[in-house]
């Protein structure tokens, strides 16, 4: 019963946010481009400067190739659990693990690269994006920034020491859910940070 | 209310003392089946005997008691002739029979109501190309011996050296018309106490199986106990054989075949006429092993292939955890045994029950049952696994081995087959994925009968009709019981389905074998479908249990999950009885996996140790990240909160 209450759920959510796109005036297939611009990414791709113009492409890639794994692994955990109900096995867990690595150093070198800048700094604390609109040095995307840097450390500390014949049942289990419970967190961060960057009124 | 408690006391002791108990009467209920329940003061009569609940007392009641024949006349040593003594009446003297025999040994004729399977008593022909499991209880995949032919009587003696007397030897209304003079003859076979509870080492079940081979029903336990001595054969005299009237077999050569005879051992008998029975309640191992023995079916390396089961070398015997009460339903140990039987209590002599304490579980820890850790064994392996897959059989191999069993291979008895690869042909550890949803290792047969195909059910042929009319087709009289499997060609199968089919015009006939079904088609040529009739047997095993330091995975996660395991990978030969039919099947088949996504996921483990650096390297790079950053913040909150802040603040304000 709960695997098809899940996926009702899942599938109204879905319907409801692109129903809410709609009526705010936002088409489908900007989706991708209102995302970028929500959260300025960089592409200056053309600099004059080689080396920031190379430097912005590694950022460029860095971002797009962590969004991309992330979205991958959200769909390969989530999907078996929340459909079928089931501890993720099978296929999904073959994808999961296979594309774990190449997300983990993907994140890694994502939050070494942007953790300057994202840095808070009086401004941040002097104002609070009240609406819906941000931008790439905005409060909400460093907030969101450093609640996913914090969020990883449990989420990959917890997959390590199960990988080794260190503890017994019981801890497995501690630390599996410490897992999940730090992969649903850091998915909602994700979420709700692609939605108003999405959502948002780009200058 | 005081005064009706002691007019029955009263009434009770007088009965006692005025009758007393007649030793040649069974109805005289004992005082001991009268309980007095002393703070509601009234009396309640149970139906239980004197033996058959504990007062409490550990030690062994001596059993210093007279014999009994099976119409309760008490058996002296000058009697003549002798008279085998019935278990029913010398031991039924004290425990209620009636209760026993529908115990899990005795009650073999009827249905299964719990969801485990078991080991069949396997009926094997090679020469007739028959191997057939057989079971009273129903097991899918098993077939109920009348369906073939095969009557209650011939049941017996053809398995009933590894049985211990029951329903089946004893109910009249089990049997068959045409044996009626038979059993008349040879007696009852009832429930053999001795087998289990005898302590005396000169019992001997091997004597008992050569009395059941020679029909000696009634004298079988007799002659298997260590006070009394069985000659002679019921099987070679005439149907109306009368032990007392000399007459009704004047005409046998008792030189050669004498009449079955017993003589007691005078010595054995007291004064007081009584036999000692050296009986215990805590039966050794070597009782159960008689039946329910498991070995490799090689004479290569026994010192290291024979397996004995850790919990027995630890000191336990089979009867710590195959508990029984009076009703003697043994308790199996399988992990949903306590949903099946409604008893919560029947948990904890399960594996995980025994071994690992759960809100359900409040017994773990009998007899200082070690709790396991399962180190590094993601919990995931015991939703998909059972304890056994790990624990229990033989190591998996690149081909199941060939077991023999007890019951199969008739072991312990005079004169078994000790050659390798001895019919019928039983291969262990196959994982097969049980009933509930778990992959347990099991023994697997491969079936092979003849049947026909009647309102689209497979029934197997008659096994008489067989041994008549295609045995002698077959013409395989010439091959041994042991080795390869014989087989034969497809124009011999042809002809022999073309010739049985004029048997049943109305019916198909067809060839059951290695997991396909055969029949002619309106050509002549030889169809072949798969058949779930035609599936193999299979019946899970538990012991022996190896000790955890060669449990599957000891090594490492390689063990299973690596390309060449033989845990996912390893063949199982199909024993087929067809020329040239060479195949294999893999160990995924039964496991209802999928080879191809196995193997690739086997081939990811390579790349593990790679996984775990980058997570590693990864972490590191975060954590060192995260915390320069809070190292930071926390010395700019520090700063924010000095005094020298404020003031300098203050004063660059002014």
């Amino acid at each position: 019963m709960l695997p098809i209450i899940t996926f009702i759920i899942l599938l109204f959510s879905i319907i409801y946010f692109f129903i809410s796109l709609k009526k705010i005036g936002i088409k489908i297939s900007n989706l991708f481009s209102r995302f970028r611009l929500g959260l300025t990414l960089p592409q200056n791709l053309s600099h004059k400067n080689n080396f920031l113009k190379f430097w912005s492409i590694i950022q460029y890639i860095i971002i797009n190739l962590t969004l991309v794994l992330f979205i991958f692994m959200l769909l390969s955990s989530f999907i078996p659990t929340a459909i079928t109900g089931d501890k993720l096995s099978g296929i999904f867990l073959v994808i999961h693990i296979t594309i774990a690595p190449l997300f983990s150093l993907a994140l890694a070198l994502m939050i070494l690269l942007f953790s300057h800048q994202m840095q808070f700094n009086k401004s941040d604390f002097d104002k609070f994006a009240k609406e819906t609109n941000i931008n790439g040095n905005d409060s909400l995307v460093k907030i969101a920034f450093w609640s996913l840097s914090v969020l990883s450390v449990p989420l990959l500390f917890s997959i390590i020491l199960i990988l080794y014949p260190l503890f017994g049942t019981e801890l497995q289990n501690f630390y599996i859910t410490i897992h999940r419970i730090s992969a649903l967190l850091f998915s909602i961060v994700v979420l709700t940070i692609i939605y108003f960057a999405v959502i948002s009124k780009h200058k | 209310m005081k005064i009706i408690f002691i007019l029955i006391t009263v009434i009770n002791l007088l009965s006692i003392f005025l009758f007393g108990q007649d030793s040649n009467s069974l109805d005289t209920p004992s005082l001991d089946s009268i309980s007095v329940d002393s703070t509601d003061l009234y009396v309640t009569q149970f139906q239980y005997k004197i033996g058959d609940i504990s007062d409490g007392n550990q030690s062994v009641p001596v059993h210093l008691i007279k014999l009994f024949d099976h119409e309760g006349y008490s058996i002296h040593k000058d009697d003549k002739p002798q008279i085998p003594f019935s278990t029913k009446t010398t031991c039924g003297d004290c425990h209620t029979y009636d209760l026993i025999k529908d115990g899990t040994h005795f009650s073999i004729d009827k249905a299964d109501s719990t969801s485990q399977i078991g080991e069949p008593y396997i009926y094997t022909d090679h020469k007739s190309l028959t191997i057939l499991p057989l079971s009273y209880r129903g097991w899918k995949g098993t077939f109920n011996p009348d369906s073939v032919g095969f009557s209650p009587f011939n049941f017996l003696k053809a398995f009933g050296s590894h049985f211990t007397g029951g329903n089946i030897s004893e109910n009249d209304d089990l049997e068959k018309p045409e044996n009626f003079f038979r059993w008349q003859v040879s007696g009852k076979l009832e429930i053999n106490c001795m087998v289990c509870h005898d302590a005396d080492p000169e019992y001997d079940q091997a004597e008992f199986a050569k009395q059941i081979a020679d029909e000696n029903f009634r004298w079988a336990t007799s002659g298997a106990s260590s006070f009394a001595n069985v000659k002679g054969k019921a099987s070679r005299m005439p149907d109306n054989f009368d032990l007392y009237n000399s007459n009704t077999f004047v005409d046998v050569d008792l030189r050669t075949s004498p009449q079955p005879t017993i003589t007691y051992d005078k010595t054995k008998f007291d004064s007081d006429n009584k036999v000692f029975f050296n009986i215990k309640k805590h039966i050794g191992k070597e009782r159960c092993l008689f039946c329910h023995t498991n070995t490799i079916n090689s004479n290569e390396d026994r010192l290291f292939k024979v397996l004995e089961d850790v919990h027995l070398t630890a000191g336990m015997s089979c009867v710590d955890c195959h508990k029984n009460n009076i009703g003697h339903d043994i308790i199996k140990g399988y992990p949903s045994e306590h949903i099946d039987k409604k008893n919560n209590q029947l948990h904890s002599f399960s594996c995980e029950g025994c071994h690992i304490k759960s809100e359900e579980n409040n017994f773990a820890g009998r007899f200082g049952a070690p709790n396991p850790q399962h180190q590094g064994i993601p919990s995931l392996h015991f939703d998909k696994l059972s304890c056994t897959v790990c624990h229990s059989s033989f190591l998996p191999n690149e081909q199941p081995a060939f077991i023999k069993t007890s019951r199969s291979h008739k072991l312990g008895v005079p004169g078994p087959n000790k050659m390798e690869s001895t019919f019928p042909l039983i291969q262990s550890p196959v994982y097969v994925k049980g009933n509930n949803g778990k992959i347990e290792p099991r023994n697997l047969l491969w079936t092979s009968y003849w049947a026909k195909i009647s309102t689209d059910m497979i029934l197997p042929l008659n096994l008489e009709f067989v041994n008549e009319n295609i045995k002698p087709l077959l013409n395989l009289d010439s091959t041994y019981n042991f080795g390869s499997w014989p087989t034969i060609p497809d124009s011999t199968l042809i002809a022999i389905l073309d010739t049985v089919a004029n048997f049943f015009p109305d019916d198909k006939v067809v060839f059951v074998n290695g997991g396909f079904l055969y029949e002619l088609d309106d050509n002549n040529n030889i169809l072949k479908s798969e058949h779930e009739s035609a599936e193999p047997y299979s019946w899970p095993v538990a012991h022996a249990v190896r000790p955890a330091q060669q449990s599957l995975g000891i090594n490492g996660c390689e063990d299973c999950h690596s390309p060449n395991s033989n845990f996912y990978f390893a063949d199982i030969p199909v024993i087929s009885s067809i020329e040239n039919d060479s195949r294999t099947v893999g160990m995924t088949y039964f496991k209802g996996l999928n080879s191809f996504y196995q193997t690739i996921f086997s081939y990811s483990f390579y790349f593990r140790p790679f996984l775990k650096f980058i997570l590693i390297l990864s972490a590191i790079i975060i954590s060192l990240v995260v915390l320069s950053y809070l190292i930071g913040a926390i010395k700019i909150i520090a700063k924010n909160l000095s005094y020298n802040h404020y003031i300098n603040n203050y004063e660059s304000k002014e």
